[in-house]
């Protein structure tokens, strides 16, 4: 199974977790559901890498269609965020993205226009939170090893790529930016990091 | 039916809350990054980079693969330029893309290699 997902080889990938289903039969769920389930994920996975959706489809349907528990049919829903994302389908994703999470039993959201002063008291929220830690302080903090709060924060992670795509206004405000700062870096001679910004930004100084 | 832009920031700190209550993963290198996007946005530029560092640092631990190709995106796609000449881009976007296509991340190697030509055709427009 390994040998299937490596070197990006998921073309070949996608025969072999075919010829593994075919070998463990129609049955396959009743002998043996670990492999079968491990069969339709990575292979609704390599489906999805290598274009083949209609068949990327049916394996996900099939698992989500199992009497197991949810937390056995994480890795399917990634892939289905996924390729509703590339599909340009973000309210599919962010909608399934939520509703994994709702499963999980972890507070989620609701896809509606969330008011400035909600993300302005969030903000401030999280910036206290976060203190004045250092990166490296941030960096040594423990290893998350609870498996229901990392499947919740994959799904928040996907969720914002979704998000983020949508974001004209963020789209439009890094754009603008980014090619100010790159016309403006371009005709200096000196290390960016000498360049007083605040011309360009009424910000914080970088120097 | 539409996606709320809006909801990006929101996810974002719930990550980064999250990341700090329950430890971290590779998860936490979106949330840090996206984090960095936001404070870099709103004029924040050191603190910025210091999200960026943390993802640097998150990356270098193990099990953190799958994260390459996005986070080298987000850190030099989107956070490095507000702060360092743009040439400093170009070869970490361009083993953003090499990383991005070993590890089956199509999506960020697509998008590296994107802002690698963008980044070249702005620096290039710009020699006399």
């Amino acid at each position: 199974m390994q040998k299937a997902s490596d070197n990006a080889a998921f073309d070949s990938a996608t025969t072999y977790f075919q010829a593994g289903r075919e070998l463990l039969g129609p049955n396959g769920w009743n002998t043996d559901p670990s492999v079968m389930l491990k069969l339709h994920s990575k292979g609704a996975n390599a489906c999805f890498i290598s274009g083949h959706l209609d068949t990327m489809n049916e394996l996900i349907g099939e698992v989500l269609s199992q009497d197991i528990p949810v937390t056995d049919k994480f890795e399917v829903y990634v892939v289905k965020i996924k390729a509703a994302y590339a599909l340009v389908e973000n309210h599919v994703a962010i909608d399934t993205a939520f509703e994994f999470r709702s499963k999980l039993g972890l507070p989620t959201f609701k896809n509606k226009p969330v008011n400035s002063f909600v993300i302005i008291k969030e903000f401030i929220k999280t910036k206290r939170t976060l203190g004045s830690r250092k990166a490296e302080d941030i960096a040594s903090l423990p290893e998350l090893t609870d498996g229901r709060i990392m499947m919740g924060q994959r799904m928040l992670e996907l969720a914002s790529t979704s998000c983020f795509s949508v974001s004209e206004q963020w789209l439009v405000t890094i754009l603008v930016r980014h090619f100010l700062l790159t016309h403006y870096f371009s005709f200096c001679a000196g290390p960016a990091n000498i360049v007083p910004i605040d011309c360009i930004y009424p910000g914080e100084s970088i120097t | 039916m539409q996606v709320q832009p809006t909801l990006f920031p929101l996810i974002v700190f719930t990550l980064v809350r999250a990341s700090l209550k329950h430890g971290t993963n590779a998860s936490s290198c979106d949330a840090f990054g996206g984090y960095g996007i936001i404070l870099n946005t709103v004029g924040k530029l050191q603190e910025g980079k210091e999200m960026s560092k943390t993802v640097d640092l998150l990356l270098a631990k193990p099990n953190m693969e799958r994260m390459r190709s996005r986070s080298i995106l987000i850190c030099e796609g989107m956070i490095h330029h507000w702060t360092e000449p743009l040439h400093g881009t170009l070869a970490p976007l361009l083993r953003g893309y090499q990383t991005g296509l070993q590890s089956g991340d199509l999506e960020s190697a697509a998008i590296n290699r994107k802002s690698n030509i963008e980044s070249v055709i702005i620096l290039i427009s710009h020699i006399d």
